[in-house]
Parts: C-alpha cells; sequence; structure tokens
C-alpha cells in the first residue's frame, strides 16, 4: 500500500493540480464560442467588472461573455462535478462499480416529464420544472418499494431502481410513440441527448446552492460511505446508522443528478467513468475520493460543452460527446485496472 | 437433481413445441385472396380489356350496333418516386397517415375523396368537420406505424405518402392492394409536381393545372417586384427553440430567400431544424426573425422577450413574426407555400406587396381550393 502511495502524487497537490486545470479550462473556455472576441477584448470586459475600464466593445460582447457564456460555464462545472459526486457516491453505498447517478430512476423520470411538457407545448421553463418533478417521482417511488416489501436492504434497493427504471422507459416509449414526429418527437429526442445551449444565469443560480449544499453534504458525510461500502452488517458492527447514512446519501445524490437532469437532459458516462478515474488518482477512500470527483468531474463536463458549442456551427448534444469520449476513456481506464479487477 | 433435470426436460419439450407450432403454421392470407406483395416490386400490370365477344357469321353487321367498348376502370401514374402506380379511374376514397399529404390531396381532390382522420387544428375544422370524426389508419408514431385492421376496412382506393416512408409504408399496402402513391412536396419545384401528380391521380388536371398556376403566381409576381428592390434583408427561420434554425434545404429556409431575404443561416445543413446556440444568433444580428408555423415551444412574444436577444435588430425593430397559419400551415409541405412566399415579402418588402394584394391573393387561392369563403380572421395573417 506504502509503494501504491508513493506513486502517486500528494493528495493536496493533487487538488491543488486539479483545481489549477479546472480554473484554466475556465479561462480558456471565455475566449472560445461562435462569436468573434479577441482575448484582449475578453480579458478587459471581464475586469471591467472589477476595475474602470473605458468600454470599447459593444453592448453584445457583454450579453457573450455574461449572459451566455459565463451561465454555460458555470452550468457545465456544476453538473459535471454533480454527476461525478453523484455516482462516486452511489458506486459507494451499492458496493457496485458499474452504478451511475440515474440509478434509481432519476433520468427515466425527469425524461417523462420533459417530454409530456415538450407534447403540452409548455415553455422551456416548465419543461425544466416537469423533469425535475417527475425525476424526484421516480426516485420516491424507487424508494417507496422497499418500504412496502418492508425490506429495505440495497439488494431490494437495486431491484427497485431497474423495475422503476425499466417501467418510466417504456412509459417514454409510448410518448415517443405517440409524439408528432414532425414536431413533438425531435424536440424530445434533443433534450434527451442533453445540451446548455440555452441555459440562463437565474437558472444557474437556482440550482446551484441546492447543489452546492448537496456537494458539502456528500463531503461531510464521506467518511460514512467508506463504512457504508463493506456493507449492512459491517456498518453495524462499527456502531454506524446504515439506514440514516445511506438516507442522507441518497437525498444528496439524488438532488445533484436532477437538477442537473433538469437543466441539461440525460447526459451518461460522467456519472461511471469520473469516479473511477478519480480513484486512479487519489485511491478508494471516499474522504478523498468524492472531492477528486467534484474536480475531475467538473473538468470533464467543461471540456465537453466547450468543444459541443465550438467544433461545428451547430450544436453537438452533450450526451453524444460524453459517451463518445467518455466509453473509449472508460475502456482504457478498466485495461489499466484489468489486474486489480481479475 | 433428478427435479431439476425432469424440469428442464419440460421447459425444453415446451420450447420445442411452440416452435414447431409457429413454423408448421400457415401464412396469413391477404384480405383480398391474392399473395402479398415484396416490398419494392412493381404493382400488377393495368388488367388486359375486355375480349370483344365471338362473332357469328350468321350474324348480319348491318342488324346490330357495335357494342360500346368498356369504360376504362384503371389508370397509370407515375408517382414523385417514379413508380408506375395503377390507380382507380375513378378515385372516390383516399387514405393517408401524413397531415400535409392529406391537405394537398384534399385541395386537389376535394374533401370528400379523405376517407381518414387527422388530429388538431387545421382548416378542416371548418370546411370538412366530419374529417375529425373519420378513423385514422395510423398507430401512433407517425412514421410506419398503421393500424391494419382499419385499413383492411377502409379499403381506399389509394393511399397517398410521403416518399421518405416508402419502406414502411409500401409493403403493408401490398397486403391489401392498396395502390400507394408516394408525393415529395419538400421545396417549390417538387410541390408543383405533387400537384401534377395529384391531379392526374384524382383526374382533376385542369383543377391541378389552375391551382399549380395560381401558386406559381405568386412566386412569380413576387420575384418581378423583387428586381427593384433597394435592400436585401438578413432573415432567419427558427425551430423549436430561439437558438434552434431551420436548415439550408429546409422549405422555410427557400421561402424566406424567394421573399427576397439573405438567409444568414444559408451554410447551415441539417434534416431539419439544428440548434446552433445563442451566440451563433447574435453573431448573425438577423433584421428579420421568423418562426415556423406549428411554433413548437416558442412564440413571437417569448422570442422579442429574450433578453439575451435585446441587442438584436429583430428585436429591436420589433421584426419577429410566424408564418401563417395557425390553421393550414403555409411553410411546411403545402400547396399554401407560394402564399407564404407573399406574406413573407409583404412583410420584408412592403412597398413591393401590399396587405390589400396579399388579402385578394390568400382569399382567392382558398376558393380556388376549396370552393368556399375562408375569414382572414380564420387563417390569421
Amino acid at each position: 500500500m506504502k509503494q501504491a502511495d508513493k506513486r502517486k502524487l500528494p493528495y493536496p497537490l493533487l487538488m491543488i493540480i486539479l483545481a489549477g486545470i479546472l480554473f484554466a479550462l475556465m479561462f480558456v473556455a471565455f475566449f472560445l464560442g461562435q462569436y468573434q472576441l479577441s482575448p484582449t477584448q475578453v480579458v478587459n470586459i471581464l475586469l471591467s467588472r472589477i476595475f474602470p475600464i473605458e468600454p470599447t466593445w459593444g453592448p453584445v460582447a457583454e450579453v457573450i461573455l455574461f449572459q451566455i457564456r459565463l451561465p454555460r460555464i458555470a452550468a457545465a462545472i456544476l453538473i459535471g462535478a454533480a454527476l461525478a459526486t453523484a455516482g462516486a457516491t452511489y458506486q459507494g453505498i451499492f458496493r457496485n462499480p458499474m452504478v451511475s447517478p440515474d440509478f434509481l430512476g432519476v433520468s427515466s423520470g425527469a425524461s417523462i416529464g420533459a417530454a409530456l411538457a415538450i407534447i403540452l407545448n409548455l415553455s422551456f421553463n416548465m419543461v425544466q420544472l416537469f423533469a425535475f418533478v417527475f425525476g424526484i417521482v421516480a426516485v420516491l417511488i424507487t424508494t417507496s418499494i422497499p418500504k412496502m416489501l418492508r425490506n429495505s436492504s440495497t439488494t431490494i434497493l437495486i431491484l427497485s431502481g431497474i423495475v422503476v427504471s425499466g417501467i418510466f422507459s417504456s412509459i417514454m416509449s409510448i410518448i415517443r410513440y405517440v409524439a408528432d414526429p414532425d414536431t413533438a418527437l425531435p424536440a424530445i429526442v434533443f433534450w434527451q441527448m442533453g445540451s446548455l445551449s440555452g441555459v440562463r444565469y437565474g437558472e444557474v443560480m437556482a440550482v446551484s446552492l441546492p447543489m452546492i449544499i448537496s456537494l458539502i453534504a456528500l463531503i461531510g458525510i464521506s467518511w460514512w460511505i467508506n463504512v457504508m461500502s463493506l456493507g449492512e452488517t459491517q456498518s453495524a458492527l462499527v456502531g454506524v446508522d446504515f439506514k440514516l447514512y445511506r438516507c442522507i446519501a441518497i437525498v444528496a445524490s439524488t438532488m445533484l443528478a436532477v437538477l442537473s437532469v433538469a437543466i441539461a437532459g440525460t447526459i451518461g458516462w460522467v456519472g461511471i467513468a469520473m469516479p473511477h478515474l478519480s480513484r486512479m488518482l487519489v485511491g478508494v477512500d471516499n474522504r478523498k475520493l468524492i472531492p477528486a470527483c467534484c474536480l475531475t468531474g467538473a473538468i470533464f463536463m467543461l471540456i465537453v460543452d466547450t468543444v459541443a458549442r465550438n467544433l461545428t456551427r451547430a450544436e453537438i448534444p452533450l450526451g453524444v460527446l460524453t459517451g463518445l469520449i467518455g466509453a473509449p476513456f472508460f475502456i482504457a481506464l478498466i485495461y489499466k485496472q484489468r489486474a486489480r479487477i481479475e | 437433481m433428478k427435479k431439476r433435470k425432469l424440469l428442464a426436460l419440460f421447459l425444453a419439450a415446451m420450447m420445442l413445441v411452440a416452435l414447431l407450432t409457429a413454423c408448421v403454421g400457415e401464412a396469413p392470407q391477404t384480405g383480398l385472396g391474392t399473395p402479398a406483395a415484396q416490398p419494392g416490386s412493381q404493382p400488377a400490370q393495368p388488367a388486359p380489356p375486355p375480349s370483344p365477344p365471338a362473332e357469328d357469321p350468321a350474324d348480319d353487321p348491318m342488324d346490330e350496333p357495335e357494342p360500346e367498348p368498356e369504360p376504362p376502370t384503371e389508370r397509370l401514374i407515375i408517382d414523385q418516386l417514379g413508380r408506375e402506380v395503377v390507380v382507380p379511374y375513378v378515385v372516390t376514397s383516399i387514405a393517408t397517415a401524413h397531415n400535409p399529404s392529406q391537405s394537398m390531396a384534399a385541395a386537389i381532390g376535394g374533401v370528400d375523396v379523405v376517407a381518414t382522420g387527422r388530429g388538431g387544428n387545421s382548416i378542416f375544422d371548418l370546411i370538412a368537420p366530419h374529417i375529425a370524426d373519420l378513423p385514422t389508419v395510423t398507430g401512433g408514431g407517425g412514421a410506419g406505424a398503421f393500424n391494419l385492421e382499419v385499413l383492411g376496412e377502409l379499403l381506399p382506393d389509394v393511399f397517398i405518402f410521403p416518399s421518405g416512408r416508402y419502406d414502411t409504408t409500401v409493403p403493408y399496402m401490398d397486403m391489401f392492394d392498396i395502390p400507394a402513391v408516394a408525393i415529395h412536396p419538400q421545396c417549390v419545384d417538387s410541390i408543383l409536381e405533387t400537384v401534377e401528380i395529384l391531379g392526374a391521380v384524382f383526374n382533376r388536371q385542369e383543377h391541378a393545372a389552375a391551382v399549380a398556376e395560381a401558386f406559381q403566381g405568386h412566386i412569380n409576381v413576387v420575384a418581378e417586384r423583387l428586381v427593384g428592390a433597394e435592400h436585401t434583408p438578413t432573415a432567419v427561420v427558427l425551430g423549436n427553440s430561439v437558438s434552434s434554425v431551420h436548415s439550408n434545404g429546409q422549405l422555410q429556409a427557400e421561402i424566406i430567400v424567394m421573399a427576397g431575404a439573405e438567409n444568414v443561416a444559408a451554410d447551415v445543413e441539417g434534416r431539419s431544424h439544428v440548434d446552433v446556440g445563442l451566440e451563433q444568433m447574435l453573431a448573425w444580428d438577423p433584421e428579420y426573425i421568423f418562426i415556423t408555423a406549428w411554433g413548437g415551444a416558442i412564440s413571437v412574444d417569448e422570442v422579442l422577450a429574450e433578453e439575451r436577444f435585446a441587442h438584436l435588430q429583430a428585436i429591436q425593430n420589433g421584426n419577429v413574426f410566424r408564418f401563417p397559419s395557425p390553421n393550414d400551415w403555409w411553410d411546411t409541405a403545402s400547396i399554401c407555400s407560394g402564399l407564404a412566399v407573399m406574406w413573407a415579402a409583404h412583410i420584408m418588402h412592403p412597398d413591393l406587396i401590399s396587405d390589400e394584394e396579399l388579402e385578394t391573393a390568400v382569399l382567392e387561392f382558398y376558393y380556388l381550393l376549396y370552393g368556399m369563403e375562408i375569414s382572414r380572421e380564420f387563417l390569421g395573417f
């Protein structure tokens, strides 16, 4: 163990490096976009919020930076951190490295909510609200099944998640089947692929506080997640209230997942791949892993979103890029850790 | 262990029985007793004319008049995929699972030939309310899903479908020997072709020619007037969000160009509307923003209220418009696309196309199509 630790960078240094990479990417993301702004203009506009600088740019430039790029960068960072952290938490408490944040049916439920709102021709804000509400409903149903069965074991919870996801997926299929193929169906499909194209400053502000609180909560109970990853029996032996901390972890992770899906649609692979990458960097201790997931997830999502809005004239859905980048990356991770897995 | 072996044997036997039953069962017969055609096969050749009665040498040809030739029972037409399709000589009923196809068929063949219903707001609520109660053959989900029992019950004379749905339409029509006519009204030229084909289907070539002439006339008058236009404004057609635009090649893009605009999204490729992002919209800064008639999730007010668009010329000047009509979309695959060109030209060049001229053209055209007066209020332009 000590030899393995020697190969890794010291944890504080690693976190500083990751934070530095994130900050640098944020800065770069400000410079990139379809609207042409010179680096000097970008720097001046950003600094003008702090220092009195005579504006040599038009009002549109400020709209671009502060109403389009900034909310988008912030949303990408929050969502990446949220999905990666939620994924790491679920993988810890369910003791399954393949679990993702939508394991309890969040994505399926949110997709139904969004699809219904699209079919009803509701506004984009209502689409997000419906996605949020139905995502929560899906998780509530999933967590209610063990209570009805009077068996709150992890196995039953996993099975409940599978069943609810399956039912909601079938309902989603019905919705897509009856949707107008020329109008509603393309909108539903595009929403499901994930995008931060129209994210607003207000939306980011609305989700940032609950997301940050949830992230802090998960970091706070990271030691208990370590214990829970040993199993229910072992946790009881150590004196940890397994159900209580599992409940807290599920609530916080669900909040992270459902808020992410509500504003950006369904985005896969972040919640699976980033925890594994983080384990390679910092090990399996959740006290180090969860904060590292915040940073690695944020970095990954920021890179993906920056590519999505700059690679081609048309916006590339985020789910497409996370799959194209995340899946091979995940295979590489598995390959690298194949000896340990065997 | 013995019980498990017995159970496994039992399950295997059940599977074998099911497999044999499926394999031995007879192939389903088609409703008309003819074998089902394979997809892509040519339709049946025209039936040979009935042979004349054998001549009796004892008959005096001067005593009895020549028997009149049998009236033709079928006609051969070429659809928009280039297929030869045999349709009844007199078409009294058509079915379709595609709203634009139904609209165009009703415009050329008359509302009485429409045998299938449709949902949602449409001009049929006014001109043929009974259509809402007609059965629909679509099984849901649009492309490719048919309610075969309804189709078998209806047995329309002709089934009209968009050419892109060939693989998911023709095999089912072949099951019932229903002639399937493909149309492709996706651009101005192909709309004219569709009108001609439908005229042939319904044997109303004169009416179709009049409609085509009027349609072309709407476009020609705009083209002639634009010769003197001093300014070519920039414009874009939104899809289902404020950052989604209709790609190049879409009928909506063609309409605004024909109406005398420069389409800022001319180099955006795609099959439908494409999300280009808000930055791109700001970079383009179009003078006019059009919203497609069906609108999706956005409205004119929402676009005008979009704070990030506050500096766009179109927003500052209030030049955000939705294509008519809420009850008969002019900017989709429609015989009224020529009116859309006139309307857009009137919006962007009011000095070249007056409101009175537009109104007269619209009302006269709808009278030509449906034989009844339809108010401007209903059409909403």
